[in-house]
């Protein structure tokens, strides 16, 4: 996705067809035509971007919990992937008014609703992973052997079991 | 926990970056609630806490032997309670880290991260839970109504008693950890914790503290 700052140029193809059919050709029905094919192919791009901006930024957040060498090593063979420059993507988001058929769209507003519903489908999707794992990756990270003895238990856990007593039968009653 | 860990982290570094462009995202720590569904006032409980209270409870408490010589916890030969059966989610690459393998020569980014975590995750089982410190008297118990259920019988008779067993035992674990945990700060010692668990009773071990 090199070029995908230029991804809405080709809608002004819609806007001159449009703007043929009313004002040469005289077709009402036409221009309906048109605009219902706007629409469900604008709905499809908005779809599609969001999803590419999504993992856009995830792999931009993700990448910063890499190792340097190993980043640099990945960036060798994956080019542009995981610093991407600031030009492809935010040139895309900083467009607040585009013409479209006489309506004005705010592109950031879309994708940003879209970006909610999968910021928070993705929360979910993350702790129905934890869920559906068992004993075993659920693990408390341990300092160092011979800090054992001292150490406390790690917060998460400390809730899990420091919580009042009340709370904890409530809970094991629920898991019963 | 430390894949969950790391996907919430990856998580609220993606969100602050998209903040930086969408100005209408909500926070991340209200949709980290809403689908923890923690929002109760009265109880701090959620799904990640009610799900390791379901793991110990169900799997760990009557399953796991706790093995001294290298010091880890392990599966026991004898099970004390069925599997529990656990939904299986699958989740496509863009939720997990966003990026695929494109090449099959190239490391890419999902694969070279769930590389790094199973290595830290073989690393820190092998130093075993923390827990075993604030446990172990329940499972020496575990441990010790093995060994001495020698023969068939007994381990029939045995295995017959403890079916209602795991779900006590983790209650009064669990009372017991937290009575401690509220007096003293400092998590106990090991040698305090084996002659506490050999000598107490099973009917004792709440109230027994030793601290």
């Amino acid at each position: 996705m090199l070029f995908v700052q230029f991804i809405l140029y080709p809608l002004d193809i819609y806007n001159d067809v449009a703007q043929r059919a009313i004002s040469v050709l005289n077709r009402r029905f036409l221009f309906d035509e048109i605009e219902a094919e706007v629409n469900l192919c604008f709905d499809q791009l908005i779809y599609k971007l969001s999803d590419q901006v999504y993992s856009f930024f995830k792999v931009q957040a993700a990448s910063s919990y890499l190792e340097n060498s190993l980043k640099s090593n990945l960036e060798l063979k994956t080019t542009g992937r995981l610093n991407a420059g600031k030009t492809r993507y935010p040139v895309l988001l900083q467009l607040r008014h585009m013409q479209l058929l006489g309506r004005s769209i705010d592109l950031n507003h879309l994708l940003g609703q879209r970006m909610n519903s999968l910021l928070r489908k993705n929360i979910v999707n993350a702790i129905g992973r934890f869920e559906s794992q068992d004993i075993a990756h659920i693990i408390v990270r341990v300092p160092h052997s011979s800090c054992v003895r001292k150490e406390k238990l790690d917060s998460l856990i400390a809730r899990c079991i420091c919580i009042n007593n009340a709370g904890a039968r409530d809970a094991i009653e629920r898991v019963a | 926990m430390q894949e969950l860990e790391t996907q919430l982290n990856v998580l609220r570094e993606t969100h602050a970056l998209l903040s930086q462009h969408f100005d209408q995202l909500l926070s991340f720590d209200a949709m980290l609630i809403e689908a923890n569904q923690s929002f109760n006032m009265s109880s701090s409980h959620s799904r990640i806490i009610f799900h390791v209270i379901f793991e110990l409870s169900k799997d760990f408490f009557p399953n796991f032997n706790y093995n001294s010589i290298t010091q880890r916890f392990i599966r026991s030969v004898i099970l004390f309670a069925e599997q529990a059966e656990r939904d299986s989610t699958k989740s496509s690459i863009t939720m997990l880290y966003g990026s695929k393998v494109r090449h099959p020569l190239s490391l890419s980014l999902s694969l070279s991260l769930s590389l790094s975590l199973s290595l830290s995750l073989s690393l820190s089982l092998s130093l075993s839970l923390s827990l075993s410190l604030s446990l172990s008297p329940m499972l020496a118990h575990s441990r010790a109504e093995t060994n001495t259920s020698t023969n068939l019988r007994e381990l029939e008779l045995c295995r017959l008693s403890t079916r209602r067993m795991p779900l006590s035992l983790t209650e009064r674990a669990v009372t017991s950890v937290s009575s401690t945990c509220d007096r003293c700060t400092e998590s106990l010692d090991e040698t305090t914790f084996r002659s506490w668990s050999t000598s107490a009773s099973r009917r004792s071990i709440s109230r027994s503290a030793p601290c």
